[in-house]
């Protein structure tokens, strides 16, 4: 076992008619430690939207996306995969659960060596779209029975028009979280704009960091979180949410501020930023469970 | 506005093979409603609020004065996210409307707090 202690010190001459000058110190003890780690954010927002890359762009040949796919997961954990087929040369239906033996365009997922798809859900697009398209295809395919069917939202996407162009999801059942992931960093789709991190990038709670995993340490565990930006009152400001039910903001942390807590780790404690680049700097001491 | 200094400091010989020594300071700007220090009993009851979800950002100060039980840190919506410890505190911000509610686990524990409203 290792010993942590933990000083804190507060002082203040101005706000009352007496001085604070308090310290308070503390030792824990924990047999484990993340060390001192830093995470840059990326992600400004907690609106989970997929988007592609230019909505009028023409995308002449489906052929071209024929097996590309995107994992979505939801609140409860149900994860689909949604698989672009190729539409002008194959009869499947969006909404479709795709076998080892459908023709999804120029063959079967076996003959293509596309096993990872079967079972995915099936997008299908033709010849001569648009990407914008590409996007509301792809909202029929959540929307359907066979895709999440309700556990997600999936939003009408606006009319055809220049650059990024977004459907956001959401949670239609009142008092839960509307926070899904998105697996952009993993999918195979090269319409989707993701490397930008912006406000109309796709985004979801895979671009939050996990600052503290709820099944890392038993509870309590020590954790001390600091925002090394320079203080700015709307800029670089840290978020701090629990990955639960809730998913509502618990704590934010400005820049040169920190926080120090004892953590229950009932949930993921994930963290965004108002402005992407914003790096936190953060360590847990605790006792692994 | 007035000003509150908080400096932590973290420290151990033997967390790893490399001596820990930490120490983090800043000047936070504050403003009123403030509440200086206070000791009250927290009862295992639920719904005992520190900061309602009214707007604003609160920097807070917590430290569990009982020998033996721990304190939960909560939302005003009843979200567990923290657990104090006999003995041990926390210094932290609290969001924007999320509030804060303190609730003891075991038995009652007295619990010295204050908080600064952002300035």
């Amino acid at each position: 076992m290792a010993t942590l202690t933990s000083k804190l010190t507060l002082q203040s001459s101005d706000l009352t008619s007496d001085a604070l000058s308090l310290t308070t110190t503390t030792t824990f003890t924990g047999s484990h430690t993340s060390g001192l780690a830093r995470e840059e954010l990326k992600s400004v927002s907690k609106t989970i939207r997929i988007t592609c890359v230019d909505g009028d762009a023409d995308v002449p040949a489906a052929l071209t996306h024929q097996g590309q796919y995107i994992d979505i997961t939801d609140n409860h954990g149900l994860k689909k995969r949604y698989v672009f087929i190729d539409g002008s040369n194959s009869t499947v239906a969006t909404g479709t659960i795709l076998a080892s033996d459908t023709d999804i365009g120029s063959n079967t997922p076996a003959n293509l060596g596309l096993l990872d798809i079967v079972g995915g859900i099936a997008i299908d697009v033709t010849d001569g779209m648009q990407q914008r398209d590409y996007i509301a295809t792809l909202v029929l395919a959540i929307n359907h029975a066979n895709g999440h069917n309700g556990s997600i939202t999936a939003g009408a996407i606006a009319a055809e028009a220049d650059g990024p162009q977004s459907t956001t999801l959401t949670n239609p059942t009142s008092g839960e979280s509307g926070l899904f992931e998105v697996a952009a960093d993993d999918s195979t789709i090269t319409v989707l704009l993701d490397n930008t991190k912006d406000t109309a990038a796709t985004n979801s709670k895979k671009d939050h960091p996990i600052i503290i995993s709820k099944s890392k340490y038993a509870a309590p565990s020590i954790h001390y979180i600091k925002n090394t930006s320079a203080y700015h009152d709307t800029n670089n400001i840290v978020y701090l949410y629990l990955d639960n039910h809730a998913g509502s903001d618990i704590m934010e942390i400005r820049g040169g501020q920190f926080a120090y807590f004892p953590g229950s780790n009932s949930a993921d404690l994930r963290a965004y930023t108002s402005t992407s680049g914003t790096i936190v700097e953060h360590m847990a001491v605790g006792t692994e469970s | 506005m007035s000003t509150l200094t908080a400096q932590l400091t973290l420290s151990s010989t033997n967390s790893t093979s490399n001596k820990l020594n930490l120490t983090v300071s800043d000047t936070l700007t504050t403003s009123i409603p403030h509440q200086g220090l206070t000791r009250v009993a927290i009862t295992t009851a639920d719904d005992q609020q520190i900061l309602s979800t009214a707007s604003g950002i609160y920097y807070v100060y917590i430290k569990n004065l009982d020998a033996t039980n721990f304190v939960i840190l909560q939302t005003v919506a009843s979200v567990q996210w923290g657990r104090i410890s006999a003995g041990e505190f926390a210094f932290f911000a609290v969001n924007d409307s999320a509030g804060l509610e303190l609730r003891a686990d075991t038995a009652s524990c007295n619990v010295e707090y204050s908080y600064w409203t952002k300035g």
